[in-house]
């Protein structure tokens, strides 16, 4: 078995590397839009506006509500008919996932909001600051450390989840292992080699995310 | 919470627009966009055919992992597809794809052709116009069953699964003839690709996969230390009528289904496919370790 994997390994390694570069580069894209449309989503449940927040809350709910699968297929289906420009199999999957990301950004950002204490408004507001100083001063430093680490966690669950897109052949790790087991019809080595790589690849990430979390706590 | 300027909640607006004509009724749009009288003109115009295919089925398709782009695409079927955008005119576009979002794909009319070792099945004539076959069981293996060496004697036709789990491929021809041709099983499982199916027999999760002869074969042989074997003497029984591998084509597509028939014609007389196919058996084996 060992010996498969290190022979299979040293023929097919570049097949790996190229996946997990696909991978990772899947995942932050998929983060860095997720969060703009993401804090998009959030500001219109907070808004006030009732339009807005029913909107919002429709949207994260048909999202959270549904397969993530699902609207992997639904979009690869869907959007190169109404697109105006034609769009590739990889631009549909990775609109989905930021699709399906930012309904749990907004999420993470609107929690972290709301979890700023009420008193600390309260007293902003006594002080006569005006409602958007109030919260760019008081209430959106202490959100922002609410949400990092949660948007933290969110990449790494997202290096995860675009395996989900080797259904459709999208470049990453899950592509190459079925690749590769294709080409050798070896399917347990090419798992385990695949296995270690998301594992070394998460614990890192997840490592240094415990390093940012601490430090954000010794300014507390 | 802080109010929001109009700036803001002007982009907001935008955005929300633009999600909801993205999430909401997607139907309608293809017809009026579409200005070529059928997808025959479509391809020649737009000057490349999209054939969807799943790339994990040698040696009709697999894929050489040591080449990029379309290029790792190889196979009998691979070459069945370049010799029919040759005989066009146009460029091929390779899409690999699941086995099930291949015939999806195409029932959808999202891509041109799906080349993926196809057999006729009365659902997906249903769901899609199938060209004639262009490659018969009868001067090669057909489909069987893959089981343990350890089965052998005991598992010799389909008569013999009454106590034992069966798995072929989901959507699949095989998926069929376990239905309509094996009388009694204990279990039935489907999966996604035939080779999880091989995996499962290898592993004792199933007993029995129902496969493509040559497919199981070069699985056999890659794996000696699996000692899995093909059912011998055992066929799947075929219908003359349905026999030979397809090509699937969007549904109403009668112009592209007769010139694609036509080129179809060509080949069979040649005969070139099947040195084709002797070609890619080959060609795998040499992948493997």
């Amino acid at each position: 078995m060992i010996d498969t994997i290190i022979k299979l390994w040293s023929k097919y390694d570049y097949v790996y590397i190229d996946g997990l570069l696909g991978t990772l580069w899947l995942a932050a894209v998929t983060v860095m839009a997720a969060t703009a449309v993401g804090t998009i989503i959030a500001l219109m449940r907070l808004s006030g506006v009732r339009l807005l927040d029913r909107f919002a809350g429709l949207y994260i709910c048909v999202l959270r509500g549904t397969p993530i699968l699902l609207q992997l297929y639904f979009f690869w289906l869907t959007l190169p008919k109404i697109s105006p420009i034609t769009l590739s199999d990889t631009a549909c999957i990775v609109i989905a996932l930021i699709v399906n990301a930012s309904a749990y950004v907004a999420e993470v950002i609107r929690a972290g909001i709301q979890a700023v204490d009420k008193g600390q408004k309260e007293a902003a507001k006594s002080l006569g600051l005006s409602d958007r100083n109030t919260f760019r001063y008081i209430v959106f430093p202490q959100a922002i450390k609410n949400i990092l680490p949660a948007l933290g966690n969110e990449y790494i669950t997202m290096v995860k989840q675009t395996s989900l897109a080797s259904v459709f052949f999208v470049q990453e790790l899950m592509t190459s292992y079925r690749t590769v087991q294709s080409a050798t019809f070896l399917a347990i080595p090419s798992l385990v080699i695949v296995g270690v790589i998301y594992l070394v690849v998460t614990t890192i990430l997840s490592k240094g995310l415990d390093l940012f979390e601490r430090r954000l706590q010794r300014n507390e | 919470m802080g109010k929001i300027n109009k700036k803001n909640l002007m982009i907001l607006l935008t955005a929300a627009m633009i999600t909801l004509t993205a999430t909401a009724c997607n139907q309608g749009s293809k017809e009026s966009s579409e200005a070529p009288a059928n997808r025959l003109e479509a391809i020649m115009e737009r000057g490349y055919i999209e054939v969807a295919t799943e790339p994990y089925f040698a040696p009709y398709e697999f894929i050489d992992p040591s080449k990029k782009g379309d290029e790792q695409y190889v196979g009998s079927d691979m070459e069945l597809a370049k010799y029919i955008a040759e005989e066009l005119g146009v460029e091929i576009r390779i899409v690999p794809l699941e086995f099930s979002a291949v015939l999806g794909s195409i029932t959808e009319g999202k891509y041109d052709l799906a080349i993926s070792a196809l057999s006729y099945t009365p659902a997906r004539a249903e769901a899609m116009n199938m060209s004639k076959g262009y490659y018969f069981a009868e001067n090669a293996p057909g489909h069987g069953l893959l089981i343990r060496k350890a089965d052998k004697g005991i598992i010799n036709g389909p008569d013999d699964l009454s106590d034992k789990i069966v798995v072929a491929q989901s959507g699949s021809l095989q998926e069929l003839f376990v239905n309509e041709q094996v009388p009694k099983f204990k279990e039935f499982k489907r999966v996604s690709a035939t080779t999880d199916g091989f995996l499962m027999v290898q592993e004792g999760k199933a007993d029995a996969c129902a496969a493509s002869i040559p497919m199981a074969q070069l699985y056999v042989e890659a794996n000696p230390d699996a000692n899995l074997m093909v059912v011998e003497g055992f066929e799947f029984v075929m219908d003359e009528e349905t026999a030979g591998t397809r090509i699937g084509i969007p549904k109403g597509e009668d112009e592209l289904t007769e010139k694609i028939n036509s080129i179809i014609d060509e080949v069979l007389e040649s005969g070139i496919f099947e040195d084709w196919h002797i070609e890619y058996t080959e060609y795998a084996k040499s992948l493997g370790l």
